[in-house]
């Protein structure tokens, strides 16, 4: 009985130690490997010390189609970690392995081993093999694991891009904001912005695979916020055609914009009109006056210019035929609600240069200003005495009325505008010019003008006028500044243009 | 380089969470086997 029992304590001892042995050196296999894995990672991924990751991207993104920020991390840089980790990770686990695996053979490794040469390997290996197999099967889940939280915040992130973008577009058609050029006169979906740390030109910045909120610069010192909405406006904004890229003014692509070209012919009075237009709505006091503001420094300084010619009396200068910058301000009503309004003075020439691709505004406004020339009728002009004539010859515009008005309409329409559901103020510019003369004064009342202009033989201009448009006013403006008649003209013809159009119009030169 | 750096922390904590999660998952089964 008793050499059964010291039988079966020997075969334990024969059969537990080596299993513990076994048991033990598998499970430090384990450890060591998913350690290996572990600080493999961490060393990637610059953890504790950033300075142990690597930057595989490039500081350089002047590449053509690259924007000059950093990609999401998970766009590419998440991936090529993790694929660099498992690459060092897997040939370092193999370097140790072998070593583990012919470590017996060298017989000054042999501690901690105290049983002959023969079982301690056989032991070793047995325990390096399923230690090594449970590692590979479990950092093989992780890695798995770890494509696949990858994947599905890849697939929350496009879901994430696609909500923002259609909330920001929903928001801005609900506020009814569209951004336009003021130069080119393309539509700006998204402004490019330049870092304001190394100046770099960010193309398009929207929520995509630069960032869903904010992206990064390539200098890496900015953090450049994304949506319009949080306050990308509030930086530097640039026209994103490559072939333009001005600047536009603050504000822009953030609050409702009203174009309003100023069409007529050479020497017609257009310039003087809106400089005398927006002098008098800039010094109005009247609370519930509409007020502007310039909106950048380009048109502060052409008003600044344009006022003192026209306060002077001096004649302005021929606004050149080339595709000008629009004068662009900040226009609040009596509501405190801000629009920014671009005034297009379109170089007398629109009728005439079919090239000048700008002329797209044509298609964006749904109201135009059409600039009449008094002294550019045949029976006004005939009816001045020839001292009279001779004073004001310089002043004359070249061609008459109605052959600028058919020029500047068939363009329109050729260009896609929808007059029908637009609004025309017709204004008798220089009426001031008149008083003294033979003619009766021009007068002041919408039906009482187009009745004038009439019995001046351009009742073919009015028709015309009420056929092309669906709304047609008729207006009188001075050659000259001053006076509280004036002023009070001005005012009203800026309250009719600036008026907020009601929704059936504004979605109708929308979808234009 | 703090470039990607709240990523890279977070990818490292969702390693660690991930491997606690399968090892867990692994004794929990051998448990529920022997059992």
């Amino acid at each position: 009985m008793e050499i059964l029992i010291i039988a079966g304590c020997l075969a334990l001892v024969a059969v537990g130690l080596p299993s513990a042995a076994i048991a033990y050196v598998a499970a430090r296999q384990a450890w060591r490997c998913v350690r290996l894995y572990l600080t493999t990672l961490a060393a990637a991924l610059g953890i504790p010390d950033p300075s142990t990751a690597a930057l595989v991207q490039s500081r350089d993104r002047s590449a053509p189609g690259q924007e000059p920020a950093f990609e999401h991390y998970l766009r590419r840089q998440a991936w090529l970690e993790l694929s660099a980790v498992r690459t060092t990770a897997l040939a370092t686990g193999r370097a140790e392995f072998r070593r583990e695996w012919n470590r017996v053979q060298d017989r000054r490794l042999g501690e901690p081993w105290r049983f002959p040469a023969a079982p301690r390997r056989l032991v070793l290996r047995a325990g390096l093999v399923p230690g090594t197999a449970v590692a590979v099967i479990l950092l093989a889940v992780t890695c798995v694991a770890q494509a696949a939280v990858g994947v599905v915040l890849i697939l929350l992130g496009l879901v994430m891009i696609g909500a923002l973008r259609a909330v920001e577009a929903a928001i801005m058609r609900g506020r009814r904001i569209t951004a336009h050029c003021p130069t080119c006169f393309r539509p700006v979906s998204y402004p490019s912005y330049r870092c304001p740390g190394c100046r770099a030109r960010h193309q398009r910045i929207s929520p995509g695979f630069y960032g869903l909120l904010h992206r990064r610069c390539g200098c890496g010192r900015m953090s450049l916020p994304v949506p319009l909405l949080l306050g990308s406006h509030r930086m530097a904004a640039h026209c994103a055609d490559p072939g333009c890229g001005v600047r536009l003014p603050a504000k822009a692509g953030a609050i409702p914009e009203v174009v309003l070209p100023v069409l007529g012919g050479p020497r017609a009075g257009r310039t003087r009109l809106v400089t005398a237009l927006v002098l008098t709505l800039r010094d109005s006091t009247e609370k519930s006056a509409l007020a502007l503001t310039p909106a950048d420094q380009v048109t502060a300084a052409r008003v600044a210019d344009l006022a003192e010619d026209v306060a002077g009396g001096a004649s302005t200068l021929p606004t050149p035929a080339e595709p000008a910058r629009a004068y662009s301000f900040y226009l609040t009503g009596p509501a405190r609600r801000r629009r920014l309004l671009h005034v297009l003075d379109t170089g007398g020439t629109v009728s005439l240069d079919d090239h000048t691709d700008p002329r797209r505004y044509l298609r964006l406004a749904d109201t135009f200003l059409f600039v009449i020339d008094p002294l550019a009728i045949g029976p006004v002009w005939a009816a001045l005495g020839p001292e009279r004539q001779a004073e004001l010859s310089a002043r004359r515009g070249s061609r008459p009325p109605k052959d600028e008005f058919d020029a500047v309409t068939q363009k329109s329409q050729e260009l896609g505008a929808s007059l029908r559901t637009s609004r025309l103020a017709a204004v008798v510019a220089k009426a001031d010019l008149l008083a003294g003369t033979d003619l009766d004064g021009v007068p002041g009342d919408d039906e009482t003008i187009e009745r004038w202009l009439e019995d001046m033989g351009q009742d073919h201009l009015t028709r015309c006028m009420r056929h092309l448009f669906g709304e047609v006013r008729f207006f009188t403006a001075a050659a000259t500044a001053g006076g509280d008649s004036a002023a009070e003209t001005l005012q009203s013809l800026a309250r009719w243009l600036l008026a907020e159009p009601d929704w059936g119009r504004r979605t109708a030169s929308s979808r234009r | 380089m703090t470039q990607y750096r709240a990523w890279r922390i977070a990818a490292f904590a969702v390693t660690l969470l991930v491997l606690v999660a399968v090892v867990a998952g692994v004794v929990a089964a051998a448990a529920a086997l022997t059992y």
